[in-house]
């Protein structure tokens, strides 16, 4: 058994494993998995949303779309063209014209999510979930060489998903999930502490996750380029450039010591949905088309709620106005509930306390306060193994 | 020299049945979806793994020479399958990576690939501990105690099941932390120390198919495999690594209070009114009013199905309400004309058992759901 910590924000059990375990081109490939025949092909994944149990379809021209819609993630083909996740689908369409571009699939995701997720804590139990296709495993309890679990794991996720992984197994969270980055796709990459010298080092500070755009540039304008550089230049500098807890945090980051232990629950505060609209719409003009995109949101936030077993006792909205200002409102519910229409009657009374004469580029409903289901009815089924 | 030989096709079929167990289809191991054949004179080994279950088996041939190799094993599998009784003739010629299936004018080609990239399967040392259990009881108890397995993919140990075992008898251990399901099998294991196997359920699920229907079966385990040895078969799996719940801690001691019910006529009723059940509405409400045990399903936007059935035992009235899927699942595996419930008061944990198991002890606690609005509250 690990001794336990006593300050539950460090974890410095000697020889740590830490894996991170990273999907590749995760959506794409999940496109991929039903439509096999467009393996090799600039792909990009995003615009109109495709409906639950609607057949795959053909896509489209990338170069023919038309609208605000962002590249939820594309293939490494299309990547070789510049084009990035999160990128604008007009900026990608102008980098790669002809790629392919496919609606985007959240149920088949999810499920493949869940699939690959579920295998690998069967070769791993404690894991924390970094999102739809990214996890951390501590390896370090469990039997076995690293580079052996890597392949169990590897082998594990793409018997249950048909996908592939790469997977950083080092001492912790921070360089594992530098570690998963440097042979993608397909990848396993081993990297002990002693290792950091050579393999890290000469990376550009950007690979650190923490480091953001704006420090780079920062940390560029003094000079430091690699994480080499950043550990090779004096804390004291570090701390007054960027005060006490980042400078601390960057220079140790930089030598690759992190203890942050993993996080193993993370029960969610809220849930929301929200959507970017092709064009502005006006809330008087456009009425009938939101009050169907609001239902829309209503039914698959209930349908959040429903999967994790909650109901909410809030509802707000958020609003954001075609000048990119952004309000939300809350309500509280009279009782909890995840039935759709009462989340959307909740949403409505937040809408009347928002000015609606402007034209409107995003709307999004959130579901806040859950309560366990069953909790608010004074019906539930208590556990065995509880006090 | 081509190599050739003879085998009953009943008996190679049979054996790639149980194989095709641990073949894999999706895996970035290629070789793992292929089996393993080695040919040592009158002898053919068998192998195949997934690396998590692994099979090793034996049968007999006319002919004779020596090689390994390594055939997809699916196609394999099925061809041998379509091929009329009797006996195949297997032909491998010289340098074709090639193999040829023969009989009764039908001949079918495989591919072959080299036998050295096939794992090695895991050996059980000759030293490490043993039991040799009954054979028919263990299968009943498997049958009956992995009930209560957990669904959840995510609790690795609760999605497995405990072999938990003692000096005079083994446990067959599920829970999902709301039911918990054991079977005792007595047995004089020798044990100095009591073991705790927490075996895949996947695993598990292939002992009735793996063992003779009498007689003993010899277990052997070390930290991360349990191998199982049957004449001509060899099995292992890994096992799952973590902590099983304290089960022992939950199994209730003093139950004063029972009922007997007809365990037919509690599984039609409840069939019945769980028409009304859907994924987030699955609670059933039982009232015992002796003589009759009234079974009420409330949905609250389908309305109301119910039963009523004559039940013994307790004679003043009480309630309790469980998960349907509970109950139904149990009475599902259960046989015998009666199940009985023991309990201590409505909102504890009881326990279902059946007079009919008399070779074993079985016991099937469950934590009734409580409601806000009634006694049991």
């Amino acid at each position: 058994m690990a001794p336990k910590a006593t300050d539950p924000s460090i974890d410095s059990r000697p020889g740590r494993r830490i894996a991170h375990l990273d999907m590749d081109a995760f959506f794409a490939s999940v496109e991929l998995l039903e439509r096999p025949e467009l393996k090799g092909l600039p792909l990009v994944v995003g615009g109109p949303r495709r409906r639950p149990g609607s057949e795959p379809g053909h896509g489209m021209r990338l170069g023919d779309y038309r609208g605000r819609g962002v590249a939820t993630t594309c293939t490494y083909e299309a990547r070789a063209f510049g084009v990035r996740s999160g990128m604008g689908l007009m900026k990608a369409a102008a980098l790669a014209p002809e790629a392919l571009l496919l609606p985007a699939n959240f149920e088949a995701y999810r499920r493949s999510s869940a699939a690959f997720k579920a295998a690998a804590v069967a070769i791993a139990p404690v894991m924390e979930d970094r999102g739809i296709d990214e996890i951390f495993l501590d390896l370090t309890e469990v039997p076995g060489e690293s580079r052996e679990l890597g392949m169990r794991l590897k082998v594990a996720v793409r018997e249950a998903t048909g996908l592939t992984c790469s997977v950083g197994i080092t001492p912790n969270k921070l360089l594992s999930k530098i570690a998963s980055e440097l042979q993608k796709p397909d990848g396993l990459t081993i990297l002990s502490q002693d290792e950091v010298p050579t393999r890290i080092w000469p990376l550009a500070i950007s690979v650190i996750n923490g480091v953001g755009p704006k420090a780079a540039e920062k940390l560029r304008s003094l000079g430091l380029e690699t994480v080499g550089q950043v550990a090779a230049a004096n804390p004291a500098e570090l701390i007054g450039h960027f005060g006490q807890s980042y400078g601390r945090w960057l220079f140790e980051a930089a030598h690759g010591r992190h203890d942050s232990p993993l996080v193993t629950s993370r029960d969610p505060k809220s849930i929301s949905r929200e959507t970017t609209f092709e064009r502005d719409l006006h809330p008087k003009a456009d009425r009938e088309q939101l009050s169907k995109i609001l239902l829309d949101l209503c039914t698959r936030l209930a349908g959040d709620l429903a999967r994790q077993h909650v109901l909410a006792k809030g509802v707000g909205i958020k609003l954001r106005y075609e000048d990119f200002r952004t309000v939300t409102r809350d309500v509280t519910l009279v009782r909890p509930s995840r039935d759709p229409e009462a989340l959307r009657e909740a949403a409505r009374a937040c809408l009347k306390r928002v000015d609606l004469d402007r034209k409107l580029r995003l709307l999004g409903v959130k579901a806040g306060t859950l309560v366990e289901e069953g909790g608010f009815l004074g019906e539930f089924q208590p556990g065995l193994f509880e006090d | 020299m081509n190599l050739q030989f003879q085998v009953s096709k009943e008996r190679l079929d049979r054996t790639l049945g149980i194989l095709k167990h641990a073949l894999d289809r999706r895996v970035t191991l290629p070789i793992l979806q292929h089996v393993l054949m080695d040919l040592r004179g009158k002898e053919l080994t068998l192998k195949a793994t997934d690396m998590e279950l692994a099979f090793e088996a034996t049968i007999p041939v006319d002919g004779q020479g020596e090689k390994v190799l390594a055939v997809p094993g699916k196609k394999f599998i099925e061809t041998v399958r379509a091929f009329p009784e009797g006996v195949l003739s297997v032909e491998v010629p010289d340098h074709a990576h090639r193999l040829w299936l023969r009989a009764k004018g039908m001949n079918s080609e495989h591919n072959l690939q080299p036998g050295e990239g096939f794992p090695e399967l895991p050996k059980p040392n000759p030293e490490l501990p043993s039991v040799a259990l009954p054979v028919g009881k263990l299968k009943k108890a498997i049958h009956l105690a992995s009930v209560a397995v957990s669904k959840d993919a995510t609790k690795p140990t609760l999605s497995a099941v405990l072999l938990h075992l003692t000096k005079t008898n083994i446990r067959v251990v599920s829970t999902d932390g709301f039911r918990l399901a054991v079977a005792e099998v007595p047995c004089e294991t020798q044990l100095k120390d009591e073991v705790r196997l927490i075996v895949p359920k996947r695993a598990l699920d292939l002992f009735p198919s793996l063992l003779a229907e009498e007689g003993d079966v010899v277990l052997r385990w070390d930290a991360t495999t349990l191998f199982l040895d049957q004449p001509g078969l060899k099995f292992s799996t890994r096992l799952v690594s973590g902590a099983y719940p304290a089960y022992e801690k939950v199994l209730p001691a003093d139950l004063p209070k029972r009922v007997i019910i007809d365990r037919e006529g509690f599984q039609k009723t409840l069939r019945f009114v769980g028409l009304k059940k859907d994924d987030y509405n699955k609670n059933v409400r039982l009232f015992f009013e002796f003589p009759n045990l009234k079974i009420l399903f409330q949905h609250p936007d389908e309305g109301v199905n119910q039963g009523t059935l004559p039940f013994s035992g307790e004679e003043k009235s009480f309630e309790l309400a469980f998960n349907i899927d509970y109950l139904t699942e149990l009475l599902d595996r259960l046989q015998g004309e009666e199940v009985i419930y023991q309990f201590k008061d409505e909102v504890g944990q009881g326990v279902f058992s059946s007079p009919s198991i008399e070779d074993f002890t079985f016991r099937y606690i469950l934590m009734p759901v409580r409601f806000a609005n009634t006694a049991t509250a």
